[in-house]
C-alpha cells in the first residue's frame, strides 16, 4: 500500500506550485510553456481522477446501439479472453463507424446523441470550460 | 477547379495599414474547388475565440464574400462553402490527431502531445454540431 498523498494530488501541488512560484519570475517568451506544462499535467491529473470509468460508461453506451450486452463476459472464461472495456470500446466504435460509412445509421438520432456524449465525456478531461458550455446550451453550438 | 492554397486562414497572412502584403504557407496548394479556401478561412476552429466574427475571426462574412466576388469575379456558393467548413474541422482534427500519433511513434514533444490530445474532441463537438442527424447520409 502506497502512503498518501497520491498521483492526483501531487499533480495537482506540483502544478499550483508551478504556476503561482515559478510562472511570475519567468522571461515572457518561457510563459508559453509553462501553460503547455500547466495544462499537461490537469489533463492527467483528470484523466486519474476518471481512471477505468470512462471507458466503462462509454461501453454502456454503445453496447445498446450495436445490439450488445454492455458485459457479456462468458461464464468460467479466462481471465485472458475477457474483453477489456477498453478492447471492447475501440472493437465497438470500428463497428459503428463501419456501419455509418455503410448508411446503415443514416439519420440515426440515437448515434449521434451516444457519439455527441462520448465527445462530451472527453472533452471534460481536455477542456471542463468547454465541455460545461456545451452541456449548459446541451445544443449545437452554431 | 482553380488553384487552391489549402491553409489560407488567419494566421498565414501579412498585413499592414495598407492592406494585403503577403499569403504564407503554400506547402499545401493543389488544384481543388475554390469554395474549399473559403470554407476553410471561414470555418469556426479558425476565428481564434472571436466565433461572431465568422470571416476568420477578423470580420463578418458579408463584407468578406462581397470583397472575394469584387476581387474574383466568381460567385460564392454558400452550401458549397458550408461543406468545405464541416471538411475544415475533419481535415484539423485528422491532423491534430497525427500529430499525437507521431508522439506514440517516439517523438517526445510536448505541443504534438497536447495537439493530438486537446483539440479533437472539441473538432469532434463541432462536426457533430454541424451535422445534426437529418443531415446524416453515406451516399
Amino acid at each position: 500500500m502506497r502512503d498518501l498523498p497520491q498521483a492526483e494530488v501531487l499533480l495537482r501541488l506540483a502544478r499550483a506550485a508551478m504556476l503561482e512560484t515559478l510562472l511570475p519570475s519567468l522571461p515572457a517568451a518561457d510563459r508559453y510553456t509553462a501553460r503547455l506544462i500547466a495544462n499537461a499535467m490537469a489533463i492527467a491529473a483528470r484523466e486519474m481522477a476518471a481512471g477505468p470509468a470512462l471507458a466503462a460508461a462509454e461501453r454502456v453506451a454503445l453496447a445498446p446501439l450495436l445490439g450488445e450486452e454492455a458485459e457479456s463476459v462468458p461464464p468460467g472464461a479466462h481471465q485472458s479472453a475477457i474483453e477489456t472495456s477498453e478492447e471492447a470500446v475501440e472493437r465497438m466504435n470500428w463497428r459503428l463507424a463501419a456501419e455509418i460509412r455503410g448508411g446503415m445509421r443514416d439519420g440515426n438520432a440515437a448515434v449521434h446523441g451516444a457519439l455527441r456524449q462520448g465527445v462530451l465525456t472527453r472533452l471534460r478531461e481536455t477542456n471542463p470550460k468547454v465541455a460545461g458550455e456545451a452541456e449548459q446550451t446541451n445544443r449545437p453550438r452554431r | 477547379m482553380t488553384l487552391v492554397h489549402q491553409d489560407f486562414r488567419t494566421g498565414n497572412y501579412m498585413v499592414d495599414e495598407g492592406g494585403l502584403t503577403g499569403i504564407l504557407d503554400w506547402e499545401f496548394a493543389a488544384w481543388g474547388d475554390p469554395m474549399s479556401d473559403i470554407g476553410w478561412f471561414c470555418a469556426r476552429c479558425w476565428r481564434f475565440g472571436n466565433d461572431a466574427l465568422e470571416a476568420g475571426g477578423i470580420a463578418p462574412r458579408a463584407p468578406f464574400y462581397r470583397g472575394y466576388e469584387r476581387a474574383s469575379g466568381r460567385t460564392i456558393e454558400p452550401g458549397r462553402v458550408a461543406f468545405w467548413e464541416v471538411m475544415a474541422h475533419i481535415r484539423w482534427a485528422t491532423i491534430a490527431l497525427q500529430q499525437g500519433a507521431r508522439v506514440s511513434g517516439g517523438e517526445d514533444s510536448l505541443d504534438l502531445a497536447l495537439t493530438g490530445r486537446v483539440y479533437p474532441p472539441e473538432l469532434e463537438l463541432a462536426i457533430l454540431d454541424m451535422t445534426p442527424p437529418p443531415a446524416w447520409s453515406a451516399t
